[in-house]
């Protein structure tokens, strides 16, 4: 073809002899636009055709079909997950196909992610912690969805939340992890949860009546299961997840009189830019009496954990306390059905959330501090657009799928069948199996956040790090306290991007 | 007639030379697939790592840094733990390696049945198809502070005072893990089998039969054999063990993942597991690449110094 057009450009122009002339101007235009149109990548010539494929990492909602378990708290019958809501948007969109990749969710998953998004392969849609996003904001890995929020959902019927603005429809948590730039990053239509488990055999055995009101009632409902020859607390400590919900709970005791010393924006909660400007002003280290009592706190709430329960995982934590050798457990909604289904239980179990810490336990706590939401802001429902979107043209068409699994109606089978989330956007009922939890969640946000997302995740692992000699007595407070400033100072100057 | 006939065969030669060339071509070629492969999943990496080592890269941005990423390795405090740990789970893979593979090479290989020597041959080298994750997974359970087999055998036979936290005790956890091994070569529990075994059975197998005839007809006993005449004509094949343990127990990684994750503290933390960490968990590629250089850097030294120190086997003078 430009062959061709070579020749025609060179033969003589009887209409005119200029060599610009319109048709001369006009056969290099069209000739350009075909070889324009030969070089265009495939997709590109898809995209005309308005086929659209999606990848989706679910997360707990992945279908059985495609992965048996989807991370410890998956049920252990088969679930669809996911797959109702794609049916139903396929239906009405036929153009576009959505591929679900499964992923189990454990220790190992943050690492998964960050190999895909470094690499640009991860899913489109994919599971995020909104804690991560907040730390990954600069990376780019992530869409932003403020504008987005601001849109009206098309799907949502006229007059209800979200049909003008699609943020109207999701619960306040939804604006818990705003990055420093304002920006958030993660859908979250649902929430979890975490509580204790308990075992009501045990606690009979073991003269407690009824559930803990505080903080001290379990630490003695904990040492009479001990008497009895069981553990006080099946417990993991060779990850974050107890330790530092444990211990976030009691930041939020120990420093509630100092909220406002840290709280610069008065919005009554602390995100990581106030905690990390904190730090580097002086004005809350590990040196603090209230920081160095909570250690000590933790400390004692190792007590009563299982021998080894620094190299245990929850997995074991959760045979334990299934098998009925240890009176409570620390864990979430997540992992409901899991404990309800277990065969090898024969005992009957409670939960309870966790309880107020007091003056009973220290006198650096007023009394009154009130109880919070510690887990405002997550959810199994919490899914980000990728950079993969991005790079393949498809953020609209991934968007435009959220807006449409995140009507109440989809949500709701999804949620009730998972048995593990509560609803995190208006209009969708409560979920019975989750009763327990219902409260919690109304909850107003914990200020300060645990110590494994107050920072960052190189901070999370040195916390554990650090934490975890003291716990087994192989390192004193002191030491301790030296160790886990020096790792937040460092920590700090993340955050600030210093 | 000479003259001419070397006239003669001097062009025939150069074509034959020609010839074989040509014919050589195909064998060139597939080897470049091989070739390819090599250089894009190996030396690309390898070099790549040495580059980014100079950089702070977070897989996304990076910024050029000098010699910094090194320069903070030696205030790293994981790297006292790691060169702790990696010399305890060298040092004792090294002595494993050395010692029960070779033990076992010699009475297999001095066994008079042919065929029993075959089955001993077969069964030591079969756990080599075994996954090592499995393996290291039945450790696991092995190691169970309260259900684990170890424990309650201890418990069983009155000695419940030793009963321990086996991974969970910063103490003990290091020491552990050193007696499961690293996998790869063969270099785990209970060490006699898999790779090191079958290299020195193919030492003492290259052993002439006139030198051990001689040794018989000059009395020596079976000690004498061993001490005297197998053990110096094996050492090519202890060093190849030596070198090839030593690597293989510097990457040790995945046992340490699929345990303890480096913890309780830094108890366990080795430098495979603490350059997985920056570069997966962290998002510090460039420091994660600076310690892969370290690394290599220490096990070319290591198996240079093995190569030229070590005597092999062909140093040997019987007389």
């Amino acid at each position: 073809m430009l062959c061709e057009l070579a020749i025609k450009n060179t033969s003589p122009q009887p209409e005119s002899r200029h060599p610009f002339s319109t048709k001369w101007a006009m056969k290099i235009a069209v000739g350009a636009v075909a070889v324009l149109a030969a070089m265009m990548p495939a997709e590109e010539v898809r995209a005309q055709d308005d086929e659209v494929h999606l990848t989706i990492w679910p997360g707990r909602y992945t279908p059985t079909r495609v992965m048996a378990t989807a991370g410890g708290g998956t049920k252990s019958s088969a679930i669809q997950g996911i797959d109702p809501i794609i049916a139903a948007y396929q239906e009405l969109h036929p153009n576009v196909t959505i591929e679900v990749i499964g992923q189990s969710i454990n220790a190992d998953t943050r690492r998964w992610m960050v190999t895909q998004l470094t690499g640009g392969v991860a899913p489109d849609i994919m599971w995020y912690l909104g804690d991560w996003a907040v730390e990954d904001f600069r990376k780019k890995w992530l869409v932003p969805i403020n504008e987005y929020l601001e849109r009206p959902n098309p799907y949502i019927e006229a007059g209800q939340p979200g049909s003008e603005r699609w943020r109207d429809l999701f619960f306040p948590q939804i604006e818990v992890w705003k990055a420093p730039n304002g920006e958030l990053y993660v859908v979250l239509a649902d929430q979890i949860q975490v509580g204790i488990y308990y075992n009501k055999d045990l606690f009979a055995e073991a003269g407690v009546d009824g559930v803990p009101n505080n903080w001290e009632e379990m630490m003695v409902a904990a040492e009479k299961i001990q008497a009895t020859g069981a553990y006080g607390f099946a417990a993991t400590g060779n990850n974050l997840h107890q330790l530092t919900w444990v211990s976030g709970w009691l930041t939020n005791f120990f420093y509630h009189p100092e909220i406002g010393k840290h709280d610069k924006d008065g919005d009554g909660v602390l995100d990581k830019v106030e905690m990390a400007t904190a730090v580097k002003e002086g004005t809350y280290s590990y040196n603090d009496e209230r920081n160095r009592a909570r250690l000590m706190e933790l400390k004692r709430f190792s007590d009563y954990w299982q021998p080894g329960a620094l190299g245990t995982d929850m997995g074991a934590a959760v045979r334990l306390f299934v098998t009925g050798r240890a009176g409570m457990l620390v864990v979430g909604t997540w992992m409901l059905p899991t404990i309800t289904e277990d065969p090898n239980r024969d005992f009957d179990f409670g939960i309870f959330y966790l309880p107020v810490v007091d003056s009973a336990t220290s006198d650096l706590i007023p009394d009154g501090v009130p109880p919070t939401n510690k887990s405002a802001g997550y959810g199994s429902f919490q899914y980000a657009v990728t950079n993969t979107a991005v790079e393949s043209g498809e953020v609209e068409a991934a968007i435009d799928f959220l807006m449409f699994a995140t009507q109440p109606d989809q949500l709701n089978q999804m949620i009730l069948e998972g048995g593990i989330a509560l609803p995190g956007v208006h209009g969708a009922p409560p979920n019975p199996d989750l009763e327990d939890f219902k409260e919690s969640v109304t909850l107003a946000r914990a200020p300060y956040q645990e110590d494994d997302s107050m920072f960052d995740s190189v901070f999370a692992e040195k916390f554990l790090v650090v934490t975890s000699p003291y716990l087994s007595g192989d390192q004193t407070l002191d030491e301790t306290v030296d160790r886990l400033n020096a790792e937040m100072d460092q920590a700090a100057d993340r955050v600030l991007g210093n | 007639m000479q003259h001419e006939g070397d006239a003669f065969s001097r062009p025939v030669s150069a074509r034959r030379r020609r010839r074989r060339a040509l014919n050589k071509i195909p064998i060139y070629l597939c080897l470049i697939p091989a070739l390819i492969f090599l250089v894009v999943f190996s030396y690309y990496p390898f070099f790549s790592a040495f580059y980014h080592s100079l950089f702070k890269w977070d897989g996304v941005n990076s910024t050029f840094i000098g010699f910094k990423n090194f320069v903070d390795l030696v205030s790293d405090e994981r790297l006292g733990p790691s060169a702790k740990n990696i010399f305890i789970l060298t040092s004792a893979g090294v002595f494993f390696a050395l010692t029960l593979p070779l033990i076992a090479a010699v009475f297999i290989h001095n066994l008079k049945s042919q065929r029993m020597s075959t089955i001993y041959r077969f069964v030591f080298t079969m756990p080599l198809v075994i996954p090592w994750v499995v393996t290291v997974l039945v450790w696991q359970f092995l190691y169970d502070p309260l259900d684990g087999p170890i424990n309650r055998f201890l418990i069983a036979v009155g000695y419940p005072e030793y009963v321990r936290a086996w991974l969970a005790d910063p103490d003990i956890a290091i020491f552990a893990i050193a007696l499961i091994g690293g996998g790869g070569t063969g270099v785990g529990f209970p060490f006699v089998a898999g790779l090191n075994l079958l290299v020195y059975l193919s030492g003492l197998n290259n052993i002439s039969s006139e030198v051990k005839e001689a040794a018989i007809l000059e009395g020596a006993t079976s000690w004498q054999m061993f001490r005297n005449i197998e053990l110096p004509l094996i050492r090519t094949q202890i060093r190849i063990n030596l070198v090839m343990t030593i690597i293989t127990q510097l990457q040790t990684f995945h046992t340490i993942i699929l345990l303890t994750r480096g913890g309780p503290g830094y108890s366990t933390m080795v430098p495979g597991m603490a350059m997985y960490q920056d570069a997966f968990e962290f998002s510090r590629m460039g420091y994660a690449s600076a310690i892969g250089v370290v690394l290599f850097v220490i096990m070319l030294v290591i198996t240079l110094v093995a190569n030229n120190h070590l005597r092999t086997s062909t140093d040997f003078d019987p007389d």
